[in-house]
């Protein structure tokens, strides 16, 4: 213990950090008249946090291929200790923040929170929303079960319906005609590398936006 | 700190927030350490593996290159796992096999009939015809096959191979 505290004051002699942590983010009031339907955000932020442990986790041992992503999602579940949890946190976190995330931007239109000066926080909002849908999307044909292969024909052939650029966002987005190997690769690139860092990056936007702006809290 | 009289408000709140984040961390670090170790420790069972020699008078006393071939399981894909083993039939119809690995890192030594050694190409490591070393960095004899004999056939246990068996030999 002590000599943790000697480390980490040795570090914070050079950065210092400590003091800033401590006024901004460990001892900051919370603003006054705030009730608990402003939790959704920190709600989705949370569920985020632990999709991306146990996600981060799994890529050890899941495998993107026709031939052994069913496989190895079975050996996760079924063969390894606490695999089942794992997964299991991971597939609930990620139900429970599209509920979370949609009754935070409801709560954010209703106290009108998107008007000026807070703009920014609306729109890095919007787009963090759509990479959220991304990741479900994504997500969902990872197992490369039934439900997945046939959620995942719907879903690109949905996009093949759009007027004119349709047939062009399908073959892109399914990495030819048919949905295979590549729509599988490509998807899980998509989640695990693509889209997590885009929502890091629009996060600590909208997080620094909020800090700028304060919390709007007038109804 | 803790000559203070009392617990104010403000320090019983700081306290139950790291006791609580405390714990969320603990008990998720716990569970990502233990699926992290996986399968890490779990142990292939041990299995005979029938293997055939040259039933000729002059291979008696000379060593006989022989690939064991046997079904494993390589997480979730079914192997075919291969692992080669030198085996001799003594004039006393002893059997004896040395499994190829090398005890220093598990690279697959070669059996020099001329000089009746065994010399691994990695680092240049030696053993005489019982498997001893002679020279080189081996910390230890080459391992010996368990072997049994039943109405004739031989069979050879798996479980000695240092380093994992070796898919990428080939027949």
């Amino acid at each position: 213990m002590k000599l943790l505290k000697r480390i980490y004051g040795w570090i914070d002699d050079r950065v210092e950090m400590h003091a800033i942590i401590k006024k901004e983010i460990l001892d900051k009031p919370v603003p006054k008249g705030l009730n608990l339907s402003f939790c959704f955000g920190g709600i989705t932020f949370f569920l985020f946090l632990m999709l991306a442990a146990t996600g981060y986790f799994m890529a050890l041992y899941y495998v993107p291929s026709p031939e052994q992503a069913y496989n190895s999602v079975d050996y996760i579940s079924n063969e390894i200790s606490m695999g089942r949890l794992v997964r299991s946190v991971h597939h609930w976190s990620a139900n429970l923040m599209m509920v979370a995330i949609f009754l935070h931007s409801i709560r954010v239109f209703i106290y009108g929170a998107y008007k000026k000066p807070r703009e920014l926080n609306w729109i890095t909002g919007v787009l963090l929303l759509l990479l959220v849908l991304a990741f479900g999307f994504t997500g969902y044909l990872l197992p490369w079960d039934q439900k997945a292969y046939w959620a995942t024909k719907v879903g690109t052939s949905i996009m093949g319906t759009v007027p004119v650029v349709g047939q062009y966002i399908l073959r892109i987005t399914r990495g030819g005609e048919e949905l295979g190997a590549l729509t599988l690769v490509r998807f899980y690139a998509l989640h695990v590398m693509f889209l997590p860092l885009a929502t890091a990056c629009l996060l600590a936007g909208h997080f620094f936006m909020i800090r700028k702006r304060g919390v709007s809290t007038s109804l | 700190m803790s000559n203070e009289p009392g617990l104010d408000r403000r320090k019983f709140m700081e306290i139950g927030i790291y006791a609580i984040s405390g714990t969320m961390a603990v008990l998720s670090g716990a569970v990502l350490t233990r699926f992290t170790i996986g399968p890490s420790f779990n142990r292939q069972r041990p299995k005979w593996v029938g293997v055939e020699l040259e039933e000729r008078a002059d291979r008696r006393g000379r060593f006989e290159r022989v690939v064991l071939e046997y079904e494993t399981k390589d997480g979730w894909l079914n192997k075919q796992a291969k692992t080669l083993a030198y085996v001799q039939r003594k004039e006393n119809d002893e059997v004896i096999a040395i499994s190829a690995g090398c005890t220093h890192l598990g690279c697959i030594v070669t059996w020099d009939e001329d000089r009746q050694i065994f010399k691994c190409p990695c680092h240049d490591g030696k053993y005489d015809a019982q498997g001893n070393v002679l020279s080189g960095p081996p910390p230890a004899p080459l391992k010996r096959h368990p072997v049994r004999t039943e109405g004739g056939k031989i069979y050879l246990r798996t479980d000695t191979v240092p380093f994992g068996d070796d898919t990428s030999e080939t027949a």
